[in-house]
């Protein structure tokens, strides 16, 4: 396994104390109207991002794993955020091999980051 | 934040254009800055966030540096050359020092790594809307400050600036106004700087040279006369004084004046009032004085040659000229000034001074001061063609280049040389124009501003002397 993989694996899909500290600053009704927002933009970027790779085309693939990076970041999706950093790095090598693998993993992060957020939000 | 900062801000409300393509990310700013004393705008790509700022610059950019359509640099370069004055700051999940490097270069104000922070957001913000109320005090500042040109005065350094606040605080004032400086300083331009800044400005302005009027004559070119005061007096006539009713008598050299005058002086300064020779009547003058010396005029009471009383009584509101060698780049902004009113009066070409004449003005001690360098500059205007004033286009001592490292004796110090006749230095300046022209007369004449046959005729006379 490689160091990548470990690591991802030890990565919290969702960074609670952020997202704490992220409800004290906004309040708990605006986070949950933002938090919908990221999961629909989640959802989007992840089609946009599959079909990009049916196409192996790594530059569009690279794009939409910079705003997930970002939007990761932002909202405490930390394997996701990962996940899309080094499959970024990936497609600007042009590695098929590693896109490959790194795709395989981003896909389950990303269902399950947005399964969960999902979660929390219906249960508010 | 300092409590009190964030209130003063409110005021300023200003405008901030935020372009970010993801949805999530763009309304996550949003809320941050929801409370912050800003309107915010969102646009999601590079083309609207251009028409954005064509039709409405907004005071602040938030950019991010990956958009869909187009780079952000190419945002900040187009920014860079059209709208110098919106303060950007970069975002962007590239988080590398290059692109930072690169984006401060084409004039991105600040940068923010994403993700963004609440708090790293609202400090970069409140940073740049502080750098931005600094700048523009800064502008206000300067543009109150830097007066330049200054009421016929051009140069802006330190010292001339506090000539210039000088001179428009004490020109509302009827307050005697007592002008020091070395020989063409400007003491002139200072006096009616000071009259036209006046509420006398519509009133007339007269100028008093007391060293080129003859003793005899002063108290007359003062007071004025009646008809029969003294010979040759054919019929009355008003004196400086009279004809600056309602205005400003500006008197040069005044320490030059004779001693008896000055207790007339100032009589008419403690009364007054004025009687002209020859007359009993006394006449009330409302007139402001504005004096010049270019001597020191409390060594001039010290010897014994001006009156402590008159000093006091016209030393009110004292302004001292700085000499042209201690006003740092003003040589260069007058030069340049200069170079223009001659090109243009002359005909000529030129636009300027090449960066060598420059280093060489910069460099020159300047004794005869503004009066020199406007001689200097004519001299070469009229004698030469091009566009630019070269080095080898200066007249002496300008053209040689050991002159501007020798610092000369300003004219108002210098010690007095023994007297000599004035065909003895007539002929000595004569032989040293030919000689520095290398024998070429007519380039000498135009030096010492004569005609070519006025010099063959001197020269003629003592061949055969």
């Amino acid at each position: 396994m490689a160091d990548w993989q470990r690591l991802q694996a030890r990565l919290p899909l969702l960074d609670r104390h952020q997202l704490q500290r992220m409800e004290l600053e906004l309040g708990a009704e605006v986070l949950s109207r933002l938090l919908r927002l990221f999961v629909e933009d989640g959802r989007q970027q992840g089609e946009a991002l599959q079909g990009a790779f049916a196409e192996r085309d790594y530059v569009l693939m690279a794009r939409c794993c910079h705003s997930l990076k970002s939007a990761c970041g932002s909202y405490g999706a930390l394997r996701c955020q990962y996940l899309s950093e080094k499959l970024e790095q990936s497609c600007h090598e042009q590695d098929e091999e590693q896109v490959e693998s790194r795709m395989r993993a981003w896909l389950p992060a990303l269902e399950d980051t947005l399964q969960q957020l999902e979660t929390r939000l219906n249960a508010e | 934040m300092v409590k009190g900062e964030k209130s003063k801000m409110v005021d300023e409300r200003l405008n901030v254009l935020l372009v970010e393509d993801t949805a999530s990310l763009a309304a996550l700013y949003q809320a941050y800055l929801q409370d912050e004393p800003l309107s915010l705008t969102v646009v999601s790509n590079g083309q609207q966030a251009l028409e954005h700022i064509r039709r409405q610059p907004p005071d602040i950019l938030l950019l991010d540096l990956i958009l869909p359509d187009m780079p952000g640099m190419e945002i900040l370069q187009w920014l860079h050359r059209e709208q110098p004055n919106v303060t950007t700051i970069v975002m962007t999940a590239h988080g590398s020092v290059d692109v930072a490097v690169d984006a401060m270069r084409l004039g991105a104000h600040d940068f923010i790594n994403k993700p963004v922070e609440a708090e790293r957001l609202k400090v970069t913000l409140h940073n740049t809307m502080k750098f931005r109320h600094l700048n523009q005090l800064v502008d206000r500042y300067r543009h109150e400050i830097e007066r330049e040109p200054f009421q016929g005065f051009i140069g802006a350094s330190l010292p001339m600036q506090k000539v210039y606040r000088l001179i428009e605080n004490a020109s509302p004032s009827t307050a005697t106004v007592f002008i020091t400086g070395e020989s063409g300083t400007g003491k002139e331009v200072c006096a009616e700087a000071l009259h036209q800044l006046s509420g006398r400005s519509e009133g007339p302005f007269i100028a008093l040279n007391c060293a080129a009027i003859p003793k005899d004559l002063m108290e007359s070119e003062l007071f004025g006369h009646i008809k029969g005061a003294f010979t040759g007096a054919l019929q009355d006539r008003d004196g400086a004084v009279i004809r600056a009713d309602g205005g400003t008598l500006f008197m040069d050299e005044i320490c030059e004046m004779d001693m008896e005058l000055q207790s007339k002086l100032l009589r008419f300064l403690q009364t007054g009032q004025i009687q002209p020779v020859g007359s009993s009547q006394q006449i009330k003058v409302d007139v402001r004085i504005v004096c010049a010396t270019n001597r020191d005029p409390l060594v001039e009471v010290e010897q014994g040659r001006f009156r402590e009383d008159l000093y006091y009584r016209l030393h009110v509101i004292p302004i001292h000229l700085p000499p042209l060698r201690e006003r740092g780049g003003d040589v260069i902004s007058i030069a340049n000034a200069l170079v223009r009113q001659a090109s243009r009066e002359e005909g000529k070409s030129f636009v300027g001074l090449s960066e060598a004449t420059k280093d060489r003005l910069r460099g020159y001690h300047w004794p005869g001061n503004v009066r020199q360098l406007q001689n200097v500059i004519r001299n070469a205007v009229v004698l030469h063609q091009g566009e630019w004033i070269e080095q080898d286009m200066l007249p002496a001592p300008l053209d040689n280049p050991l002159a501007h490292s020798t610092p000369s004796q300003p004219v108002a110090d210098a010690l007095p040389a023994p007297i000599v006749p004035l065909s003895v230095i007539e002929r000595q300046a004569i032989e040293r124009a030919i000689s520095h022209c290398q024998g070429n007369v007519s380039r000498a004449a135009a030096l010492l501003e004569v005609s070519p046959s006025t010099i063959y005729r001197k020269l003629q006379s003592w061949d055969s002397n």
